[in-house]
């Protein structure tokens, strides 16, 4: 009998991650690999719902949840690939700031919001959140079996790394994804060249670029250390 | 007792596009030939890949055996680029003890005039018991060949007198200009039947037992059904009836736009017909039933009595002609006579192609199902809805595949993993099968390509 390929499951937060990367990320692929989107709606590390004890849980719903629909088992799992925005989680609390904003701003070296409170506590949540998942090499189903595990950022956030857009209107991101989408069309090498731009890239390996996006405003600025999957 | 006579495989080369495939049914592939199980079979693949082929290539089977003629336009069925189609026909024959397995194996070749037969062959395929299974071409029944030279050697005048020569040469050529077969046609038969005489009675019982279960008891439902619903003109119905032991099986069609005169027999056939689906038309479709409702006797053209009908649908009190009901439910009513057969009735054997067009899938689900655990008869659909697929067993769906020189195969299933749905959508996308079963579309090119062709559109 022949062999299957096997999946590379992407977790993104919405739609537009998914338009602007999963042509790219396909075209890369290999003959024996298969690409697949899980896209969740929302962002899982920032979510009131969600916490340090439950994260891996509800990643493991994600996964398990997008195998039943496709059919997929859980030997097909070849990697699961998760995409964050950093959102200036790991910002100083002094540095977020009240302003009269319809939506939070992020800015070079803080965040504008009407609510201050919510948002530290949103960062103290999604901080402590990302951290664990970044300490993970497999996430861990009920039934023991492990699912290989990698997190890459985008920071601020996706706009802002493909398009140095830091507050993109949400009207914007269907043409811009689409924009980023046809750039790369048959020309998949040149999204790794992208990622490797030293405006983008972060050096290290994958911990030290984590270590670092930790520090200071930086997960306010343009950096990104998803160049890593592709090594 | 009747004869039940299964097809057991089809092959097929060069049929429409398929270069070669072979459609084992359920019990063959199970190796239990004369179990007397339900005989499902659904036939599941991507558009343009062999599934109506199957359809198709029993229609033709079914008007050869029959003596008739071939559907208009079967030339149009062999592959292009090639002159002849060959389609092998595999059988199980049983009558109460007597047990038998025959090939029927036939070449349509295309003329300017049509289609017609350049041979044909009938055989016994020695059946092993022990392993279920059937062996290598067996006992030559008979064997036609067109435009045979007859050389009149000692051998052949032995076997065959000058008066057989000419009236083979005769129904050779009647055969061919009525596109029928040489050895199911009336005077075929009856020539076939006196050169077996000395063969005993075994030969002849299999080519009687062949032509009757061709014009009893098999029925195709292709999708010119469709086009009659599409068109909303006529409602056609599949049926079998015996009624005081006289049998009648074939298609009727009543006009749909206006109450219509119809014959005297099919008036009372369609009352029979609806009587037997309002059995079962309220279990599928709630509170519907259907009414024939009779505006009295008038003469027809022709001079015979007729009767000036109008097809209703009622659902609770009310009453409305049935070319209002939705296509979905017109299509349910022209099958549901041959469901009824192939449910009861072992020596029914029902093909229908794109089962699933118009009716809701989890209906479809539960119809099949349905058929799988308790149907006596045979069943062969095609469908792309595949809600049946989780109510099948694997032995009962074969996939078509992309390669048009092994057209059907059926699903690995490594994982034993029951749901055959999702184990066919994994398949799909991950391969891990002998042969590829889609060529499948890069739903991203799909979405830049719907992007790009707006764009010229704007332009």
């Amino acid at each position: 009998m022949m062999q299957t390929r096997k999946v590379i499951l992407f977790i993104v937060e919405g739609k537009w991650d998914e338009r602007s990367l999963a042509g790219i990320l396909e075209d890369l692929v290999s003959d024996d690999e298969s690409i697949s989107f899980q896209i969740v709606g929302t962002d899982l590390t920032s979510d009131m719902d969600s916490n340090t004890e439950n994260i891996e849980q509800r990643l493991i719903d994600q996964i398990e949840g997008k195998c039943a629909k496709e059919g997929f088992w859980h030997s097909d799992i070849k990697l699961v690939v998760q995409l964050m925005d950093m959102d200036g989680a790991f910002v100083e609390d002094d540095d977020i700031v009240e302003a009269v904003v319809d939506k939070t701003q992020y800015q070079d070296d803080c965040i504008q919001t009407k609510y201050v409170e919510k948002m530290k506590e949103r960062n103290r949540r999604k901080g402590s959140i990302i951290r664990k998942l970044y300490g993970l090499n497999s996430l861990k189903n009920k039934y023991g079996e492990e699912y290989p595990y990698r997190t890459y950022y985008f920071s601020c956030n996706l706009e802002h790394v493909l398009h140095n857009s830091r507050n993109t209107p949400d009207f914007q991101k269907a043409q811009l994804a689409e924009e980023f989408a046809e750039k790369f069309y048959e020309n998949p090498t040149k999204f790794i060249e992208f990622l490797q731009q030293d405006t983008i890239r972060v050096e290290g390996d994958y911990l030290k670029t984590w270590k670092f996006i930790e520090q200071g405003h930086n997960t306010l600025h343009r950096h990104c250390n998803f160049h890593l999957y592709f090594r | 007792m009747e004869a039940i006579v299964r097809i057991q495989q089809i092959e097929l080369w060069d049929f429409k596009n398929v270069a070669h495939g072979i459609v084992l049914f359920k019990n063959a592939f199970e190796k239990n030939i004369f179990s007397g199980e339900a005989d499902i079979v659904g036939i599941y693949g991507q558009n343009g890949s062999g599934k109506t082929s199957v359809i198709d290539a029993i229609q033709v089977m079914e008007a050869l055996l029959s003596g008739k003629a071939m559907p208009a336009h079967t030339e149009d069925m062999i592959a292009s680029g090639c002159d002849r189609t060959r389609l092998c026909f595999v059988f199980s024959i049983r009558h109460e003890d007597w047990k038998q397995i025959v090939s029927y194996e036939f070449v349509i070749r295309k003329e300017k005039a049509g289609a017609f037969i350049e041979e044909e062959q009938l055989y016994f395929m020695p059946f092993h018991e022990d392993t279920g299974e059937w062996g290598k071409k067996g006992q030559e029944i008979w064997t036609f060949k067109c435009n045979e030279r007859e050389t009149l050697s000692e051998a052949s005048i032995e076997k065959d007198t000058l008066k057989d020569i000419v009236e083979k040469k005769v129904i050779q050529e009647l055969a061919r200009t009525r596109h029928t077969s040489f050895i199911f046609c009336r005077r075929g038969m009856l020539f076939v039947n006196r050169k077996l005489k000395r063969q005993g009675n075994e030969y002849r019982r299999i080519l009687i037992q062949l032509k009757l279960f061709a014009e009893r008891n098999l029925s195709v439902i292709n999708n010119v059904y469709s086009g009659y619903i599409n068109a909303r003109m006529v409602q056609p119905f599949a049926f079998k009836l015996v009624e005081r032991n006289v049998m009648s099986k074939g298609h009727i069609g009543i006009p749909l736009d206006e109450p219509s005169t119809i014959p005297g027999e099919v008036y009372h056939l369609t009352e029979q017909l609806i009587q037997q689906m309002n059995h079962i038309l309220p279990q599928i479709v709630p509170e519907c039933t259907l009414v024939l409702k009779t505006y009295g006797e008038q003469m027809r053209d022709d001079g015979s009595k007729g009767y000036r009908i109008e097809l209703l649908a009622r659902r609770g009190k009310q009453e409305f002609p049935i070319r209002c009901e939705s296509d979905g439910i017109k299509k349910i009513i022209s099958v549901l006579n041959a469901l009824i057969q192939v449910y009861n009735d072992e020596t029914a054997c029902v093909a229908i192609d794109e089962f699933d067009a118009g009716i809701f899938e989890y209906l479809l689900g539960d119809m099949v199902h349905a058929l799988s655990l308790g149907a006596r008869g045979q069943f062969i659909f095609t469908s792309h809805n595949s809600r049946p697929l989780e109510m099948l067993k694997e032995t009962e769906v074969v996939f078509t595949t992309a390669n048009p020189s092994n057209r059907y195969v059926r699903l690995n299933n490594e994982g034993n993993n029951n749901n055959l749905r999702s184990n066919f959508y994994r398949s799909i996308q991950l391969g891990g099968q002998d042969e590829q079963l889609y060529k499948a579309v890069n739903v991203y090119k799909l979405q830049r390509a719907l992007r790009r062709a707006n764009r010229c559109e704007e332009k």
